[in-house]
């Protein structure tokens, strides 16, 4: 029996109604799964299609001394490039370009001819003719400002600022340490483009402004700087020396107000150098620092009690410590000598009776209490600890705590001895050297850096005492060539030789004075250290008359008036 | 009955329905008419709004540009201040004019009671204009003058007055 003919109609209906409700479905289906399941993936092609975002370059921080003097900045160096399909008339352009970027129009021609996709036809170009070349709308033609790092003291500084490589990071000194921070922030600019790579002005676009690295403001000042590297430079050229190194420090605060090494080099032309130039000395090299260590071992005899500066020693001019026969620098005896003896005659016999008496436990804790054999910690990169060998220490001998006591066998960095002898100028706080005194951000917000005292490491009095003795050796004793006249200064000298495998060099020395003044309230601690001086090997002849020199600019120039008038004051 | 219903109708019209007709064309012109003004202004809305944006974006774009070129310029003399200040340039400059380190300093100390204690002159205290009654009268017209000046917003009168005074009490009068 056939349906009725409604029933059929109703039936194609039903049928009908599924195909499409199945359509239906699908279509949503498929709806939903390029809207929803893979929206965020065609969303990113779209945009990737017609939007594009440019990265912008912040500014990297300027480094100022404590005065406000710039001592590295930023200028923009333009970078211009062709587009060879793009060009029209390739000859033409080369002939308005040549005269701008001073090459033959020639050379240009065969850039611009070539079948390449993009050819860079020149860079490091100045400021305005960048713009010049930008604002003609060379078919063809672009120009990209690059921000390019300089330095406008050139070699003022080289080894505490160091430098920026091609791809904006630093190497070496405050650039590298404070790298992170000096970078900035990166901004975008962001912007709908035709299908041509033109931006669409109307177009949905967006812009996050860079933000410029802060500014750090040093504890440097670039007069006494200027002042350290002028005299270390006469002084190396006089004496015939290979280096040297000259550190001038606050030792209230451990902030350094100078940090001058040599040879120097000039950042802004890092890539034509070696790379031996751009370490520091100060402190990224180790010495024996000889004789200069002595007032280490007097501090540690007078803070543990076993001596005091009345008390004496018969100097036979030798000791045997550990099998070691140590002797003075000038083989003489001197008998019946007081402590304060030792430093101002500089008595290696005194010094290692000294670290005998009081024994190897306390003598190595009291070097470890002065800084030696750790960093500093000073904001400079690429610092090292030294090297201090213990009991205990494979390598170490019996014989080691007489030579360590006059700075023999132990080796120490310029900062290291120089932040060591501040703290004997404090009273006996070992501070933490810094070299970065403020961070001053875009928004105007300052970070300042505050003074750390990193530990006592003798008593005030102990501390006082050793001033006085180290005073009196200036008055009357080896370092009395240090001597500015009216004015008190606490200095020791330290002429020591240079190990070499299985002994010490037989010619060369290093040649240390280091020292403070006014004595009784020092306002600067300055350290000389020249290396392998030629005309004389003693301290004494070579490195003490820098110090005198550079103590009497700084008395004028930091306004310290003479003992005299000062005392009078107070 | 309604399975004999024809499947197709035939129009019919009705003469009243011609009028009607009639009335309602007035009604959708004027409703055409609505929409086009409408449709119009929406359309006038749209581009003012477009050609406003696009020139707010150029503008902004250039102001960007602009910012980034006065960057740029801010930079380049920054580093051209420091470097005509650079302390090598600075000793040149010094050496060419003969001008060299210290040869000797003097401190000069002057105790703080010295200073305190020391005697004042009877002049310090008389008044910079002296004791001319004719001065002492002048300076009073001065005064008062400048003071009716102020008060009346007249800082020109006030100024004359004074310049007519002198240079020497010539005093300045802030707008």
């Amino acid at each position: 029996m056939t349906p009725e003919p409604r029933q059929r109609s109703h039936r194609r209906l039903i049928f009908l109604s599924a195909i499409f409700f199945a359509f239906s479905l699908i279509l949503v289906g498929r709806i939903i799964y390029w809207q929803v399941v893979r929206r965020q993936e065609l969303l990113e092609l779209a945009e990737l299609e017609h939007y594009q975002t440019k990265v912008i370059l912040p500014q990297r921080g300027a480094i100022l001394d404590r005065t406000g003097s710039l001592l590295a900045t930023n200028v923009f160096q333009y970078e211009i490039f062709a587009t060879p399909r793009d060009v029209l008339d390739p000859r033409w352009t080369a002939e308005q370009l040549a005269p701008l970027l001073e090459r033959p129009p020639e050379s240009l021609w065969a850039l611009l001819d070539r079948k390449d996709l993009s050819v860079t036809l020149a860079k490091g170009i100045p400021l305005n003719v960048g713009e010049e070349i930008a604002s003609q709308v060379l078919p063809g033609v672009g120009a990209i400002p690059l921000p390019q790092r300089t330095y406008p003291e050139r070699e003022l500084a080289c080894h505490l600022l160091g430098f920026v490589g091609a791809e904006g990071d630093g190497f070496y000194g405050l650039e590298e340490y404070y790298d992170d921070i000096l970078q900035g922030q990166p901004g975008s600019r962001g912007g709908e483009e035709d299908p041509s790579g033109l931006k669409m002005i109307a177009g949905y676009g967006s812009y996050v402004p860079a933000q410029e690295g802060p500014a750090l403001v040093l504890t440097l000042d670039r007069t006494i700087q200027g002042l350290a590297e002028e005299k270390l430079e006469k002084a190396i050229e006089e004496c015939g020396a290979e280096g040297g190194t000259i550190i001038v420090m606050d030792p209230w605060t451990g902030a350094i107000l100078a940090m001058a090494s040599y040879p120097r080099y000039d950042p802004n032309r890092f890539y034509e150098l070696s790379e031996e130039l751009f370490v520091n000395p100060a402190i990224s090299e180790v010495y024996e620092p000889g004789s200069a260590f002595k007032p280490v071992t007097i501090a540690a005899a007078l803070d543990t009690g076993e001596v005091t500066p009345e008390t004496t020693y018969y100097d036979t001019g030798s000791i045997l410590v550990g099998g070691q026969v140590i002797a003075n620098w000038d083989w003489r005896a001197r008998g019946e000598t007081t402590i304060t003896g030792i430093l101002s005659y500089s008595l290696n016999v005194g010094a290692a009776t000294m670290s005998t008496k009081i024994g190897a436990e306390k003598f190595y804790r009291y070097v470890r209490r002065f800084g030696f054999g750790e960093p500093t910690g000073v904001d400079l990169a690429g610092e090292v600890a030294g090297i201090v060998k213990t009991p205990g220490d494979a390598e170490w001998h019996e014989s080691d705590l007489g030579t360590n006591s006059f700075g023999q066998g132990i080796s120490v960095t310029p900062l290291q001895l120089i932040n060591a002898m501040a703290a004997i100028a404090n009273g006996g706080l070992l501070m933490k050297p810094y070299l970065v005194q403020k961070i001053v951000r875009g928004d105007g917000t300052v970070t300042e850096i505050q003074p750390v005292v990193r530990r006592r490491v003798t008593s005030e009095e102990t501390a006082k005492t050793l001033s006085q003795m180290l005073m009196e050796g200036v008055e009357e004793g080896v370092a009395r060539y240090a001597k500015v006249e009216g004015y008190s200064i606490a200095a020791k000298t330290g002429t020591a030789q240079i190990p070499i495998p299985g002994g010490y060099d037989p010619t060369w020395t290093m040649a240390t004075v280091v020292g403070w003044a006014p004595a009784d309230d020092p306002r600067f601690v300055i350290l000389v250290k020249i290396d392998k001086p030629k005309t004389s090997p003693w301290a004494e002849a070579v490195a003490v008359p820098v110090f005198k020199e550079l103590a009497e600019g700084l008395f004028d120039y930091l306004g310290i008036p003479p003992d005299e008038v000062r005392l009078a004051k107070e | 009955m309604s399975n004999n219903r024809p499947i197709s109708y035939i129009a019919q019209t009705h003469p009243r329905q011609e009028r009607r007709r009639f009335q309602l064309r007035g009604k959708t012109i004027g409703l055409l008419a609505v929409l086009f003004i409408l449709a119009s202004l929406i359309g006038w809305f749209y581009l003012t709004q477009a050609s406003e944006s696009t020139t707010t974006a150029l503008r902004l774009q250039r102001l960007v540009s602009e910012r980034e070129h006065l960057r740029r310029e801010r930079a380049e003399v920054h580093y051209q201040i420091a470097e005509l200040e650079s302390l090598s340039r600075i000793r040149e400059r010094a050496r060419l004019l003969g001008l060299g380190p210290p040869q000797e300093v003097e401190y000069l100390y002057i105790q703080e009671s010295e200073i305190a204690s020391a005697p004042i002159k009877e002049d310090d205290l008389s008044s910079p204009m002296g004791d001319d009654l004719g001065r002492r009268v002048l300076s009073f017209l001065q005064v008062l003058l400048l003071g009716q000046a102020r008060s009346e917003g007249i800082s020109e009168v006030g100024a004359l007055a004074i310049g007519s005074v002198g240079p020497e009490y010539e005093v300045e009068i802030e707008r």
